[in-house]
This record gives C-alpha cells, sequence and structure tokens, in this order.
C-alpha cells in the first residue's frame, strides 16, 4: 500500500477514526488500534512477509527480557550478598553478567542482521544473479530500530518492555515502516502507547506536512522520475550531458522523494500524537561532506554513530593504535600528534560509510558509494590543518559569506560525484558515467536527448521552477531554524492559512504523478 | 448565588458553538472551492479537449429531438460532410456524430445514445469503422473519444464495460487519467475556450466539420470501382462487433427506413486497397441483414470528386471535397428519404440560420489558408474561430 494511494488515505481516515472513537473507558488499550492497523498495512504488503517482522519482534522481545533478567539477577545477587562479597569478586561475578548479556545481544544481532545480509547478499553470492532474493517490506528500517533496541537494553539506557503486544506496535508501526525515520525506544515508545485524544490544531498541522510531503514526492520527485528512469533503462545510450542533467536531476529527485515520504510518515504519526523525528534538514546548505551526512537521513546517521561509530572509535583497538601513533617519533611532531588524536574518529566514520554503502545493496557500486563518502570524511578530518593553514596564507575568513556559498557548492558538487555511483546500474557504469560527463560535453546533442526523456519543456521547466521554489522554502526554514513553515503560516489570516491548503491540494491533484498516464517511482529508499 | 458559573459556562460553550461552527463553515466551503476547481478542470480544461471533444460534446447540446439526420462514424465524415450545408441546401438538421478513429464496437452505444435524445429520421453508419484490425478495436483512445464526451448513464456504462483497459474508475472521474495534461496546455488551450464558449451559447456554429488545408496528389495508380470487387475478410473482433450490432438493430425493429450504410469517398490506391476490399465485404454482411448499403467512392461522377484536388491525404477530404460531397449526399438523402425541412423552434431556427454563413466564412478561411500556402487544421476550435469570425457576413 503506496503512501500516496487512494487505499492509504482511506485506510489512515478510518483507523483515525477507530483510534480517536475508541471507547474512553478503555482508553489505555487505545494503542491496540494502532498495532492492528500496523500489522493490517503490513499484511497488505504480502502474507508470506510477515514471518519476518514476526521473528524480528519475537526473538528482540525475549531477547531483551533474558538479559533484563540477567541484569536484575546480577543487582539482586550482589545487593544481598554485598557484606560477603569482596570488590574482586563483585567485580567478577559484573563482567561475567556482561559477557553473558553480551552473548545474548550478539546472538539477536547476528541473528537479525543475518537474514538482513542473507536476503540482500544470497542471490548473488550463492545464485549468481543480482539484487535482492526478497523484498521484505521495512526489513532494514525495523531491523536497525529493534537492533537499537537490544543494544539500549544491553547498555541498561532503557527498561526492558515486558508486554509483547506493546512492543510489537514499536517495531511494525506503519507511518515509519516503508522508510524510516528509525525511532529510538526512549523518545518514541512512551507516545505509542499514551492515548491521545483528537486535536484539531495537531490534526491540521499534520495535514499540511503531509500535503508538503505528497506535493514533493508526486509532483517532483515523480515527475522527475520519468525522466531518470528513461536514462537508467538505457544507459548506454546517452552523452556526457544527457549524463550530467541526470545525476543533477537526481539530487532532487532523491531529496523529494525521500524527504516527501517522511513528511508524509510524520504527519500521519502527528494526527495520532506522535511526534517522530525530523530526517532532513536541508542537507543541500551542508558545508562539508561530514555536515550533509548530520542533515540527511538524521536517524540512520544517528543510529550509526550510537551503535556502531562510538562504541568503534571508543574501543580499545583503535585507542591503542592513537596511543601508539603518539608515543612514536612522528607522534612528537604537530602533525603526527593530531592524525594520533583524529585516526580512531576518522577511521572510524569510514567504517561506518564503509557498512553504509555494503546496506544499500549488493553491488560494487554501493560499496564504491560508502568507500568515497567515508574516504572523504576521514580525508577531510585528517587534513583539517592543512586546509586551515591554506586559508590563513590566503587571508580568507572561513566564515565569511562568499567563502561559506563556495563551501555550500563545493559539498553540493562532492554529494553529486557520490550520486554517480547510485544513479548508474552498475560500478562500471558509473565509472563510464565520470568518463562521458569530462570527456563528452555537447549542449545541442545533450539538448536533443533531454527532450526526448519523457518529459517535455513544459514539464522541465516545472521541475526548474518547482527547484527554485525548495530552494526559497529551505532558505526560509534554514533562517528561521527555532520554528517551522507550518507554524509562520498558522500566524496568518485565515484566509491566507486556508489558501495555502486549497494550493497545496490543487498542485498534488494537478502536477501528481497518478492514475493510468504515468507510470509513478515506488518511494526510492523502500528497496532498501 | 448559582448565576455567575452558569454565565461563565454558557459563555464558554458558546464559543465553543461558534468555534465549531466556523470550523465547519470553512471545510466545507474548501470541500466545495476544491469540487467546483476540479469539475471545471475536468469539464474544460483538462480533459483532452479537441475537436472529438467539441463535436460530440456539440451534439449533447442540440435540444432534444431536434435533428432530423445523424452520421455516425470516424474521421472521415467530419472532414466530407457538413450538417451546416445540408441545412442551407435543403432546411434538415443533422449532425455528426463521429470521431477520430470511430470503431464498430461503439456503434450500438452511440445508436442508443440517439435513440435517447433524438427522434431522427434517418441514421447513417460510414462503415470505416468496421474495418479497423483487432488492435483498434481493443485501442483505448478509440473507447475514450466517445465516452469522456459522453454524459453518465446506462449506456456510458455500458460501453465502459465492454471496453475498458484500465481502472474503471478513470473513465467515470476522467480528471485522474487526463490531470497531467497541464503540460500541453498551450497545445489545447485554444479547444478548451471553444468548450466553455459553446457551452455558454448553448450549441457550436460549425457542426464538427475538420479539414486540412493541404492537397494530396496521389504519386500511384488510383483504382476505380469497377476494379475493386474482390472481398476480404473482415478481422475477428470487427467481423464480431458488427454482427452483434446489425442483430441488435434488427432486434429493436429498425429496417432500412430509418438505418443506411454508407462508404464515403476516398482514395484507393496499392496502399488502402484492402480496406476497400473489407469494404465489400462488410457490404455483403450488411445487406443480409436486410438494410441499405450505398458506396460514394470517389469515382461516382454524380459526384464529381477530383482525386487530385479534393483529398488532403488518401483518406480524407480537404474543403473541396467537403463542398461537393456535402451538397450531393444531402440531395441525396432529400430524394431517396424523403428528409424535408426540418421543424424548429423560433429559437433553434436562429441557431441552425447560423449553421449556413459560418460554413461559407469557413470555406473562405480555408482558401484564404491555401492561398497562403499554409498547411493548417481547420475546425471550431478558438485561434480558427477568431479568423472565422471575422470572415461570416
Amino acid at each position: 500500500m503506496s503512501y500516496t494511494s487512494i487505499k492509504f488515505l482511506i485506510f489512515v481516515t478510518v483507523t483515525m477514526l477507530v483510534y480517536f472513537l475508541f471507547p474512553k473507558r478503555f482508553k489505555e488499550y487505545k494503542w491496540t488500534v494502532l498495532l492492528a492497523a500496523s500489522y493490517v498495512f503490513y499484511l497488505c504488503a504480502g502474507v508470506q512477509y510477515v514471518g519476518f517482522i514476526l521473528f524480528t519482534t519475537t526473538s528482540t522481545f525475549l531477547g531483551a527480557l533474558w538479559m533484563d533478567k540477567m541484569s536484575k539477577t546480577s543487582k539482586d545477587y550482589l545487593r544481598e550478598h554485598k557484606a560477603e562479597l569482596s570488590r574482586e569478586d563483585k567485580k567478577k561475578y559484573k563482567e561475567r553478567t556482561k559477557r553473558n548479556k553480551k552473548l545474548v545481544v550478539a546472538l539477536i544481532l547476528v541473528l537479525n542482521f543475518g537474514i538482513l545480509a542473507f536476503l540482500k547478499y544470497a542471490k548473488v553470492l550463492f545464485l549468481g544473479g543480482t539484487g535482492d532474493l526478497l523484498v521484505v517490506l521495512g526489513i532494514s528500517f525495523y531491523t536497525f530500530q529493534s537492533m537499537g533496541y537490544i543494544i539500549d537494553i544491553y547498555r541498561d539506557t532503557v527498561p526492558a518492555q515486558r508486554n509483547f503486544f506493546k512492543f510489537a506496535l514499536f517495531v511494525s508501526f506503519f507511518p515509519q515502516i516503508v522508510q524510516g525515520p528509525i525511532g529510538i525506544y526512549s523518545s518514541l515508545a512512551e507516545q505509542l502507547y499514551k492515548p491521545h485524544d483528537f486535536d484539531y490544531d495537531r490534526f491540521r498541522q499534520g495535514f499540511l506536512l503531509i500535503l508538503w510531503g505528497l506535493f514533493k514526492k508526486m509532483a517532483i520527485a515523480d515527475h522527475a522520475y520519468i525522466a531518470i528512469a528513461s536514462v537508467t533503462e538505457h544507459y548506454q545510450a546517452y552523452g556526457g550531458t544527457t549524463l550530467l542533467f541526470t545525476v543533477i536531476l537526481y539530487a532532487l529527485q532523491l531529496y523529494m522523494d525521500f524527504s516527501g515520504g517522511i513528511d508524509i510518515s510524520r504527519g500521519v504519526a502527528q494526527i495520532f500524537g506522535i511526534d517522530m523525528m525530523e530526517n532532513f534538514r536541508r542537507p543541500y546548505f551542508s558545508k562539508d561532506i561530514s555536515e550533509y551526512w548530520r542533515r540527511w537521513h538524521i536517524s540512520l546517521g544517528n543510529w550509526f554513530k550510537s551503535y556502531l561509530f562510538y562504541p568503534l572509535a571508543m574501543s580499545n583497538a583503535f585507542l591503542s593504535v592513537s596511543k601508539r601513533i603518539k608515543k612514536s617519533k612522528f607522534g612528537s611532531s604537530a602533525a603526527g600528534a593530531h592524525i594520533a588524536k583524529v585516526l580512531p574518529t576518522s577511521f572510524a566514520s569510514f567504517i561506518v560509510f564503509f557498512m553504509v554503502g555494503i546496506w544499500h545493496g549488493a553491488n560494487w557500486k554501493y560499496v564504491a558509494f560508502g568507500v568515497y563518502n567515508g574516504g572523504i570524511i576521514m580525508l577531510a578530518v585528517l587534513l583539517k590543518p592543512v586546509f586551515e593553514s591554506v586559508l590563513r596564507k590566503l587571508h580568507i575568513n572561513p566564515d565569511c559569506g562568499p567563502y561559506t556559498v563556495f563551501r555550500i557548492i563545493r559539498t553540493f558538487i562532492l554529494v553529486l560525484v557520490g550520486y554517480v555511483f547510485d544513479v548508474a546500474p552498475t560500478f562500471e557504469e558509473s565509472m563510464l558515467t565520470f568518463r562521458l560527463i569530462f570527456t563528452d560535453q555537447n549542449l545541442r546533442v545533450g539538448y536533443g536527448e533531454i527532450s526526448e526523456l519523457g518529459v517535455n519543456k513544459v514539464g522541465l521547466l516545472f521541475l526548474v521552477v518547482s527547484a527554485v521554489f525548495i530552494f526559497f522554502v529551505s532558505l526560509i526554514q534554514e533562517r528561521n531554524s527555532d520554528t517551522t513553515i507550518r507554524a509562520m503560516i498558522d500566524k496568518k489570516p485565515a484566509i491566507i492559512r486556508w489558501g495555502v491548503v486549497y494550493i497545496g491540494i490543487m498542485a498534488v491533484l494537478i502536477f501528481g504523478v497518478y492514475g493510468s498516464g504515468f507510470n509513478a517511482a515506488d518511494f526510492v529508499y523502500a528497496q532498501f | 448565588m448559582n448565576k455567575q458559573p452558569d454565565k461563565k459556562t454558557d459563555k464558554k460553550q458558546n464559543t465553543k458553538a461558534r468555534l465549531y461552527r466556523n470550523r465547519t463553515i470553512k471545510i466545507v466551503s474548501l470541500i466545495l472551492a476544491l469540487a467546483v476547481t476540479v469539475l471545471f478542470l475536468q469539464e474544460f480544461i483538462l480533459c483532452n479537449p479537441n475537436h472529438n471533444s467539441e463535436r460530440v460534446r456539440g451534439y449533447y447540446l442540440e435540444d432534444e429531438n431536434s435533428l432530423d439526420v445523424i452520421v455516425v462514424g470516424s474521421s472521415e465524415v467530419y472532414c466530407c460532410y457538413s450538417a451546416g450545408l445540408a441545412y442551407q441546401e435543403c432546411g434538415f438538421t443533422s449532425y455528426p456524430y463521429a470521431t477520430e478513429g470511430n470503431t464498430v464496437r461503439n456503434f450500438k452505444t452511440i445508436f442508443d445514445e440517439i435513440r435517447r435524445t433524438q427522434t431522427p429520421k434517418l441514421i447513417v453508419f460510414e462503415i470505416n469503422g468496421a474495418i479497423y484490425g483487432d488492435k483498434n478495436i481493443d485501442k483505448e483512445v478509440n473507447l475514450r473519444r466517445v465516452s469522456d464526451n459522453m454524459p453518465l448513464n446506462d449506456n456510458k456504462v455500458e460501453l465502459v464495460e465492454k471496453g475498458a483497459t484500465s481502472d474503471q474508475i478513470e473513465y467515470y472521474v476522467p480528471f485522474i487519467k487526463y490531470h497531467g495534461a497541464w503540460d500541453t496546455l498551450y497545445n489545447t488551450i485554444g479547444w478548451s475556450i471553444s468548450l466553455i464558449q459553446d457551452k455558454l451559447r448553448g450549441y457550436n456554429l460549425l457542426k464538427g466539420i475538420k479539414n486540412r488545408t493541404q492537397i494530396f496528389v496521389p504519386d500511384s495508380k488510383v483504382y476505380s470501382t469497377s476494379e475493386l470487387q474482390k472481398r476480404r475478410p473482415l478481422f475477428r473482433k470487427s467481423d464480431e462487433e458488427l454482427n452483434d450490432f446489425l442483430q441488435y438493430l434488427v432486434d429493436e425493429g429498425y429496417d432500412s427506413e430509418k438505418i443506411l450504410f454508407i462508404r464515403v469517398p476516398h482514395i484507393t490506391t496499392d496502399v488502402n486497397i484492402t480496406r476497400y476490399q473489407r469494404g465489400n465485404s462488410i457490404a455483403d454482411t450488411i445487406r443480409r441483414y436486410g438494410f441499405n448499403f450505398v458506396s460514394f467512392e470517389s469515382d461516382d461522377p454524380e459526384i464529381g470528386i477530383d482525386v487530385n484536388k479534393d483529398f488532403y491525404n488518401i483518406e480524407h477530404m480537404n474543403v473541396y471535397g467537403l463542398q461537393k460531397f456535402s451538397k450531393f449526399f444531402a440531395h441525396y438523402l432529400q430524394d431517396n428519404y424523403n428528409i424535408g425541412p426540418s421543424e424548429l423552434t423560433e429559437e433553434q431556427k436562429e441557431e441552425w440560420d447560423k449553421t449556413g454563413p459560418y460554413y461559407e466564412a469557413y470555406v473562405k478561411y480555408n482558401e484564404q489558408l491555401f492561398s497562403e500556402g499554409k498547411d493548417i487544421e481547420v475546425a471550431e476550435n478558438y485561434p480558427c474561430m477568431r479568423e472565422i469570425n471575422k470572415l461570416v457576413q
């Protein structure tokens, strides 16, 4: 059930009615409506896939309870035998408990990430094919979300959920299952279980966000996709100018598709009284690649930061390498001291992005994507003093306007380079794309080819105007980051507020890609 | 003592009630505004407006029971027959219920629509719709040119159920299908204006004619009818649909007094000889069911067709051919089917009295374009009508 379909609209409306009309005397069980709706949504994708989400839910739930029991047993034992046990004994006991918990969390992680890895890589490794063995709805997102929970249980940062069905809701909550954002248990769970009454203002805000998401996805992303698909289906047929145009257009399409889908998810959740985290924060205004990844798919970045980056950067192995460099002859120099200091974090970043690349899918182009991004971040951190020195020598104020604009454009170009790996069907074709972009520029030929991509001149003009519109809206958001556009609209007179809603709905109805005249792109990130 | 708290509670309740009332008004107003906008766009702008929609909707704008002859068919019909000229020559009202690529599958629905809205003395079917191959029969666009412009009724439902190739809801809410046409509005806005003007006026002026200002000169042998006696079988679906339709006419009690089948003039060369031969088979079938079939193919001397001047391509007449054939056919109907001057109300007479001068202005405009060497499609769209209006006397 696509988020942009009439079926989904009817589904959300029915769920809303059932949820908000739920009998007041049973209000503490209102969350069961969300659970039922989430599983209905999931079953619509295919009954055969329910086994996967149930396995993850059950294994994580039981694993968490098991670890929780270990922690509790340990605390009780230590408290009861406080007087008898020596400090050494207590330390050994705690370490044994930690070791046992580590085994449990490792087992749960291996099982669930193992399933994800198997589905993504089995076809390539064992069957000689390409693509996923099975595309199970939301498997990446609910796996990351529940594995975050199990790691939090291991770390004793959250108490284990004792109600299986409540936990099942946390794993399967339907607005986020297709493409995120990946929720953190401590911030999401209580909101899910708390009964929410209908609130008109919250409904209005959620509706506006959904409308904005629909416009971005259906009107802009899906239109751009028509042209992009024409190129990717016959990649070898196009020259450098067209390929460059496609990559730039992809930057617009990917951002609109992904952020539009997230807006719809967040808007739906908001109507139910649940605030999901922002997943995009104007990423194309980033001044460097690190910042870009702090603004793009924020929840995934946070997940990797909390559960992979910090454990790696703070690990004994990495810290001991750092210490060894510091103690060496090289370490006594300024460069050596700097490298000793930043090597753990920069190398951890590289590994994180390598894993992000692998997560995208079984294709060398994704590995290249991960290595590219990780490599840039790593080099940026390692060479930071060199860049600062160059700026000083050139008397450039790094905070001045023109240099900031330069950095934003430079970062955008670096991001575009990464997108080449995404757009090209294979690694070899991504290399060919780079070669053609630099060696095969012909505006006349490009203009002719672009005119034949399935979007006519008016359609292309629409995309350009939309991109400019999105830019100005993003600029307003960037300059007013303490508030939202919706809150600003709320302060306007009623005729403007309702006018915005009217124009938004008409824009989606007219410019949206739906109906038999189009083949709308599925949400891009749903394939992951 | 209890009056103060009651006053406060009352005020609160009044405020709440006012709030709910205002919200309801705003929501209902929004829904109404959206509905009006979508309906307007669906009706006139984002509805694939073209000469087909202008012509078919023009039929439905005619007063009920005001048309004495209706000519059903495909593109040949509106290129060769002018209801305006027929009225000017013989005084009877007529209309071409014809669309591009109109197949025999649509004939039953069109026939039922005619019966529903008019009581004509004669219904004429041009047989080109039965010559098409099976792919054309199944083509969505050939069905939609009729169904998109029909009002919603049982006939439309039957037609859609018979031939829909996509989600049926799109046939009843064409906005879903055509909303994406905003990127070709520059091409269609002239037709949209025309549709609005026809609706406001209550009728169209040219009665659906359309020609191209081009003269086609055949560069290969043109067959005479005497050389084309061979029969060729119809395509399976066309054959089935034709037989079903003819049987339906018989079952409904219609005969050759009320129904006439024809073939309008074409140029027949090696390119389209098989179509002519299928036409011969169709003629046999039609006659088997007891209906009349008349071929007005181009070498009939009575019509006076010049194959080197009167066509803009091998299948369609230009304005020169239109003039000759319309005049001939109008008199043919008058003489053979006793179609006399129509009985009209004052208002209807006022409408139909305009068709002659507009027809003549249309011809003048075509000739003007010919003299300027311009190859343009001329029909009742806004850019053409702006010029034609200047020539009306």
